[in-house]
């Protein structure tokens, strides 16, 4: 890993077209502003890491039916019962 | 098109049903030709994101409206562009279910990080919404409940 030291204000080109400027250094923050071309997606690592994690647990607890799941699906889906929307609206 | 799946068998579909997600998903760079199956799903809006490249690779995926009526994000102008749409009326989201295996009631989907597809054709990508009104690990059954 390429390690630089900057100053607040300082910036470090990567490649040609993208800029990462040290805004400000308060304590152990550190704003800082990235000017890249729109193609470059621009994530916090752990944002960027958890949809990562999501998928990855997701792809190795994918069930081998949707049995269970189409139950459940079916059983929240029903609509409220007729007697307690009654008994609501006759108030 | 025949292609092996692990679960499902083989499998023939229309070459034009296959989507192309350049970037594959997320962790899964590998993969970037999946297509949408409805095994076992009947009568739910839930699908299945198979890989056609690996036999055992399958998400569970839903429309994320079924889950949050007024679900919407933006669609940056790079995304637009490299699914080469015009309107936003092209795309299909999706948003891949989590489904712990020892209690399928307590399924989150990934509401922050929908794969959307543009259905003219075919492209699609897995994107990180900025705003973070929606969460990673949505559940979607108490979801459900609050429906009216």
């Amino acid at each position: 890993m390429l390690i630089l030291t900057r100053k607040s204000g300082e910036s470090i080109n990567i490649g040609s077209d993208i800029v990462v400027r040290v805004l400000e250094i308060k304590g152990n923050q550190a704003r800082i502003g990235i000017e890249a071309p729109r193609s470059i997606a621009v994530h916090r690592e752990e944002v960027y890491q958890q949809v990562q994690r999501e998928n990855e647990l997701a792809a190795r607890r994918s069930p081998e039916s949707l049995g269970n799941v189409r139950q459940l699906w079916m059983a929240k889906k029903k609509p409220p019962s007729p007697e307690s929307a009654a008994g609501s609206a006759k108030e | 098109m025949k292609f092996r799946t692990s679960r499902f068998g083989e499998i023939e579909i229309p070459d034009a049903s296959v989507l192309f997600l350049k970037e594959g998903i997320l962790g899964f760079p590998g993969e970037k030709r999946y297509v949408l199956l409805d095994h076992d799903a009947e009568g739910t809006p839930f699908k299945w994101l198979q890989a056609v490249d690996n036999p055992a690779l399958a998400f569970v995926v839903i429309d994320p409206t079924e889950i949050v009526s007024d679900y919407c994000f933006p669609v940056e102008d790079d995304v637009a562009e490299q699914l080469q749409s015009t309107s936003p009326e092209d795309y299909i989201p999706m948003v891949i279910c989590n489904i712990p295996r020892d209690d399928p009631a307590k399924m989150t989907a990934n509401l922050r990080g929908p794969v959307i597809v543009n259905i003219k054709n075919r492209n699609g990508r897995q994107i990180i919404l900025k705003d973070e009104v929606y969460a990673f690990d949505h559940c979607v059954f108490a979801g459900v409940e609050r429906e009216e």
